[in-house]
């Protein structure tokens, strides 16, 4: 991109939250931060087969979901994504309608991350083999007849773009609903995304987040036959390890997650104090295989570059780098290289961590769980550690092994994605 | 505001024909189906045509085309913004799902532990083809662009806004050069997501297609491609009702009022024909129009490039100096484009 110096227009977070397998809001996230917590857990569902995947980070059953119709509530019922996407709104409801009703329809928008959908199938058993019986295509057969008569909401098998829709249409967000499928990326270039609809001036307010769950058997298993995923031997916990030697994959998880950025103008006009300012970042292709990233780490170094770039800091102004982490034999080994040589002499002195070995990978909805816990970490001046790292990949980096306190200023945070998708932000404390 | 497009390609079913459909006897479901050249030079390699869809072969080759025919190097991509928007991503994933179900009818213990199943079927690569964002990556890594970018979808309005943020980075110079364009995947899953919305439609005729456009800077553009047209505004709808029937009435005519539309259009075309005439009758009234639908049926997130691409034709022809492109979504939303033609 030309021109990536500090454009005119800033953009502040305004409000954000998220569900997550550590805590239900923000408040409780922060707390299960900083006591360690960890919600590594057998998955019932999948550790009664004979499979040897049974481990995951899942969000306990949120209290007073309560959907504005029953249809909402079939669609929540067998999408999960949509479950956690209302759960989170619903938590949020009112600060956001405050919010949103200071800027116009036509001047706010959304852009949300979201991951793949997979229709629940093994619910539908019975429906299924009656289906193969007559000799038909049972799931044909059971999406359409599932979804006859409902009009523009399908009980399974709705596109994407519902959940952008479903936000747009509670908070009257005119301006765009967008929905970006970038997989481990997704939610942080939703945010991305909104930040460049401020500046290029489409929008004066964005709501950005996403929502995804990998914990469902399809997924979960492509995942662990992928070797995202590590073998679970027996029941011990800590089986992901960020930056650590012995990591062997990530721990699956789910999130949903929203934040709203604002223009300078409306934070003026409207005497909000914003606690943080978007400074900008970046995003780059590492257009090499979509089996595997670039060992090289050559896209996500320039990424990191052109997110400094655009923040305008230098290395040596980065208090901390919530990194993308996920305990996987390539991810970490490249996310270190990559770090090590754009932050040269000061890479031994900034601190890294991961956090995806408490809360899991959440994949579309990596970037907002992770954006959440980063702002936190502003916010209170609390650095988390690798949990798990007991035998640093790189001992000369400054990989965070106990959580500490310090003040923060100025926070990179990572994000990766399959496909070789690289997304960088840069996030300042106004404070 | 305002971006050059300076290249274009795209590809289209050669043929329709009716699916038949077991689950809707009244239902004639036309469909157009993508047909890859094996040999074709620009055939992505056999490793990789595995794990993918008939419209991702089909972009990587129409891109490889484009690029070879302006001459575009490596060298020059690496720094490129890609924009896609994607469609239906089930192709033919049913295949793994019918193994599983025909498991449990032949294992009747099977069918008490499905995960099993679910286990021993699952291919080891089911994760990189139904990634969402693969059409994305294997235009990257086949053409080298390692730009800014992102995977939109999956109605058509996700194709505007893929080229709006392109045309927007473009026109603020964030960019000097992007890609941008849409890869619709159709068939029968496309179908069956939308079916639904038009319960009592009896004819739905869709395409496989794919289509992308070279937008550049003027000033930045190097001078041996010559520009196909201009964009001069974008556009799009700020209603914000999409899921109630009782509520949803498509006002065109507002649409049109409040956008500085041209008087001749291109209509990408409406998800089934009885909505398309009707639209079509709306825009008559104080347009010509030149009505996609003809020609491919609905064409998911590829529809708003075919449009464009359609307008570059009418240019080259003299047919107009400047004409829109406009587009429905299955949601009601609509999209436009005002594209003027470039004299060189």
């Amino acid at each position: 991109m030309l021109n990536i110096k500090n454009r005119n227009k800033r953009v502040f977070i305004v409000d954000f939250d998220a569900i997550s397998p550590i805590g239900i809001g923000r408040n409780d996230i922060y707390q299960n931060l900083e006591r360690d917590y960890c919600n590594e857990t057998v998955l019932e569902e999948f550790s009664n087969s004979n499979i040897p995947f049974f481990i995951g980070a899942k969000i306990p059953p949120v209290k007073d979901v309560n959907f504005p119709n029953d249809l909402f509530a079939e669609i929540a019922l067998y999408d999960r994504k949509f479950y956690l996407l209302y759960a989170i709104f619903q938590l949020m409801r009112e600060r956001l309608e405050l919010m949103c009703n200071l800027v116009p329809t036509h001047k706010k928008g959304v852009v949300l991350g979201v991951g793949a959908d997979v229709i629940p199938f093994h619910l539908f058993r019975k429906e299924v083999q009656k289906s193969i019986s007559a000799n038909k295509n049972p799931y044909n057969e059971l999406i359409f007849n599932l979804n006859r008569e409902k009009g523009f909401l399908n009980k399974i098998w709705n596109p994407y773009d519902i959940h952008s829709l479903f936000i747009a249409e509670q908070l009257s967000l005119g301006a765009f609903q967008k929905t970006i499928l970038t997989a481990c990326t997704a939610s942080t270039q939703a945010i991305l995304s909104g930040y460049y609809s401020i500046q290029n001036c489409m929008a004066d307010m964005v709501v950005v987040g996403g929502t995804d769950s990998i914990l469902n058997p399809l997924a979960f298993i492509s995942f662990g036959k992928l070797g995202v995923i590590p073998e679970h031997n027996d029941m011990n916990s800590n089986t992901c390890k960020p930056f650590d030697m012995n990591r062997n994959g990530t721990l699956a998880g789910e999130a949903a997650g929203l934040a709203i950025l604002a223009s300078e103008e409306v934070c003026r006009s409207h005497n909000l104090q914003p606690k943080y300012e978007l400074k900008g970042g970046a995003s780059t292709l590492d257009a090499y295989k979509i089996t595997a990233p670039d060992p090289g780490g050559v896209s996500i170094e320039k990424c990191l570059h052109k997110c400094l770039q655009h923040a305008n800091w230098k290395p040596g102004d980065v208090d901390y780098i919530h990194a993308h982490g996920t305990g996987t034999k390539l991810n970490d080994s490249i996310e270190l290289k990559a770090i090590h040589k754009v932050f040269g002499e000061k890479a031994s002195e900034v601190p890294i961590s991961s956090t995806k070995d408490r809360h899991g990978h959440a994949i579309g909805a990596a970037g907002v769980q992770e954006l959440v816990v980063s702002l936190l970490a502003l916010d209170n001046g609390f650095i988390p550690s690798n949990r798990n790292l007991q035998t640093p990949l790189k001992p000369e980096m400054n990989l965070v092994r106990k959580n500490r306190k310090k003040q923060l200023k100025r926070i990179i945070m990572n994000n990766f994605a399959f496909g070789g998708v690289n997304t960088v932000l840069a996030i300042e404390n106004q404070a | 505001m305002s971006a050059l497009i300076t290249g274009c390609c795209y590809k289209v079913p050669g043929k329709y024909a009716q699916l038949p459909l077991d689950f809707d006897p009244n239902l004639q479901y036309e469909f157009g189906e993508l047909i890859n050249d094996p040999k074709s030079p620009f055939h992505p390699k056999k490793n990789d045509s595995k794990i993918m869809r008939k419209d991702e072969i089909a972009s990587v080759i129409a891109l490889r085309e484009m690029f070879k025919k302006l001459n575009l190097c490596e060298q020059a991509m690496k720094d490129i913004d890609l924009y896609v928007a994607n469609g239906i991503f089930l192709e033919d994933s049913n295949k793994y799902l019918t193994k599983i179900s025909n498991n449990f009818k032949d294992n009747p213990n099977m069918a008490n532990n499905p995960m099993e199943a679910i286990y021993k079927y699952t291919p080891p690569l089911l994760a990189l083809e139904t990634l969402t964002n693969s059409t994305m990556s294997l235009i990257a890594q086949y053409l080298k662009i390692a730009g800014y970018n992102a995977t939109f979808g999956n109605t058509s309005t996700s194709g505007f806004y893929a080229l709006e943020e392109a045309f927007l980075n473009i026109s603020q110079s964030r960019s000097k050069m992007a890609i941008a364009g849409g890869s619709n995947c159709g068939g029968l899953y496309s179908l069956l997501m939308f079916r639904n919305f038009f319960e009592n439609a009896p004819n739905w005729k869709e395409s496989a297609a794919c289509a992308y456009l070279l937008i550049e800077k003027e000033g930045c553009r190097d001078e041996s491609r010559t520009p196909l047209a201009n964009i001069t505004a974008m556009y799009s709808s700020t209603e914000i009702s999409f899921f109630n029937t009782t509520k949803k009435t498509l006002n065109i005519a507002r649409f049109l009022d409040e956008n500085q539309v041209n008087s001749h259009i291109i209509f990408t075309g409406a998800l089934t024909s009885n909505l398309n005439e009707k639209l079509v009758n709306q825009l008559n009234k104080n347009h010509s129009i030149t009505n996609l639908y003809n020609y491919y049926g609905n064409s998911g997130v590829s529809g708003i490039y075919l449009g464009v691409i359609e307008a570059i034709k009418s240019f080259k022809n003299n047919d107009y100096s400047q004409l829109s492109v406009i587009d429905i979504d299955p949601y009601g939303r609509f999209s436009g484009i005002n594209l003027e033609h470039v004299e060189h």
